[in-house]
């Protein structure tokens, strides 16, 4: 909960039309078969990963700005978080 | 958050029932010339045209039109010419368009290829690399690129991004001097691991020019489609293509029908941008107008054009297969209201030849 969270330098986040997208800049990030597609909230968190705020910050920021039970909000966002992490697409320091 | 293959992707930006206009797709020619001087280009310029390098987008230039692009939500970038890399700011126009989030097609004669241009590749891919291979053999490349040892320097370009692991694909374009080698450009490209099509269809040059005169190298009709059969994987996407379009006639008074100006942008080595690449006698320069005016306003009047004559094409029910619209008419005739037989001649050949279609 206290852990940082840091945008990989080699991930560029991009709306395209409707579509939230992370677009990775080198081969280690990515496959070249497919593309992280974020949702309205999946791009709402990324935009607030800065490489200061901690977890527990950015899960009370979503838990104020989302209606919703705070336990399924934090585990939502946990779990989105784990999913970036596993995919190289932040660092959690 | 998903993981989408690309295909799936792109049914979700590109949806068939939207009127949204979106310059997904933006091909920039970075400059018209080229170390080859192939016979069939429909826009190369000799390597030594000071000139015209001087009238080029300078990489500032190049750089807030990337800036631009993206920002209206451009996301495939294709990079072509030309040569793309002759130009000396090759690298760092790719690299900005890449920290820009542009999912970057190279179109590349593969001769230029070098140690530096694969180091850059790697640590940062395209989406893909095509390289245009002329022929499958010395004497058949260098008659169409008119430039001795490119044909070395060609498959050795090839041989080092297939090293490297960068996705390549190959082309080529099939005309009278090369059409007896296709196939066998298609084993080596399957030797090397990359897919290979190829396109019969050749363009009139965009501006007049001695540098070549493409049309005296178009296949017959006859060629065209017996090149069609001797792959059957062409011909089943012929069929699935037909299966899909033909029997349709156009169903309205717009000139272009097609997805120039909706998803496509175009900008050519001067700087003018135009909803696609054959759209030869349109253009609104980006040194004298803002980019999104030229998209919203100056492309949109463009495309939003009626059609005022009527041609035989308007009822013709294989319309879809021969590729008639008024960019190909201004290219091959100079004259909007004139049909191109060229098309006509080969849709109808491949009517007559292709068993599901008659």
């Amino acid at each position: 909960m206290h852990t940082i969270l840091r945008k990989n330098e080699h991930v560029v986040f991009r709306k395209i039309d409707d579509e939230y997208i992370l677009v990775p800049l080198v081969s280690s990030v990515a496959d070249g078969e497919s593309i992280f597609n974020l949702n309205e909230t999946g791009a709402i968190i990324w935009e607030k990963i800065d490489g200061k705020k901690k977890l527990t910050d950015i899960v009370k920021e979503i838990q104020r700005e989302y209606e919703g039970e705070e336990q399924q909000l934090e585990n939502d966002v946990f779990s989105f978080v784990h999913e970036m992490a596993t995919a190289n697409l932040i660092e959690v320091l | 958050m998903k993981t989408l293959p690309f295909v799936e992707f792109n049914t979700r930006i590109y949806p068939s029932n939207s009127n949204k206009r979106v310059p997904l797709d933006a091909t920039l020619e970075l400059t018209y010339r080229c170390n080859n001087k192939c016979v069939h280009c429909y826009c190369n310029i000799p390597i030594s045209d000071q000139q015209d390098n001087r009238e080029e987008l300078t990489t500032s230039e190049v750089i807030r039109l990337l800036d631009g692009l993206a920002s209206m939500g451009s996301l495939y970038l294709l990079l072509t010419g030309g040569e793309p890399l002759l130009r000396t700011d090759f690298k760092e126009i790719y690299l900005y368009a890449k920290r820009k989030g542009f999912l970057i097609a190279l179109f590349t004669n593969g001769t230029l290829v070098d140690d530096k241009t694969v180091e850059l590749l790697s640590k940062y891919p395209p989406f893909v690399v095509e390289i245009s291979l002329y022929g499958a053999t010395e004497e058949t490349y260098e008659k169409v690129s008119r430039v001795k040892g490119s044909y070395e320097k060609c498959i050795n370009g090839i041989i080092r991004i297939v090293d490297s692991g960068i996705k390549l694909k190959l082309k080529s374009m099939a005309m009278t001097i090369n059409q007896h080698e296709i196939e066998t450009m298609d084993k080596m490209a399957q030797q090397w691991g990359c897919e290979f099509r190829f396109d019969p269809i050749i363009t009139k040059r965009l501006e007049n020019s001695y540098f070549s005169n493409p049309e005296q190298y178009r296949l017959s009709p006859e060629d065209v489609v017996q090149l069609d059969k001797t792959f059957p994987k062409r011909m089943e996407a012929w069929q699935k293509f037909c299966d899909k379009f033909i029997g349709y006639t156009p169903s309205d008074d717009r000139l272009y029908k097609c997805g120039a100006g909706i998803t496509m942008i175009h900008i050519n080595p001067y700087g003018f941008a135009k909803g696609c690449m054959m759209m030869a006698k349109d253009g609104f320069s980006i040194r004298t107008h803002n980019l999104r005016w030229i998209w919203e306003e100056g492309i949109l009047s463009s495309i939003s054009r009626k059609k005022e004559f009527i041609l035989p094409c308007d009822t013709c029910n294989l319309f879809n297969l021969c590729g008639q619209c008024a960019a190909w008419s201004i290219v091959e005739h100079g004259d909007i209201a004139k049909k191109v037989d060229y098309l006509c001649d080969i849709a109808k050949t491949r009517q007559k030849s292709f068993g599901f279609l008659v």
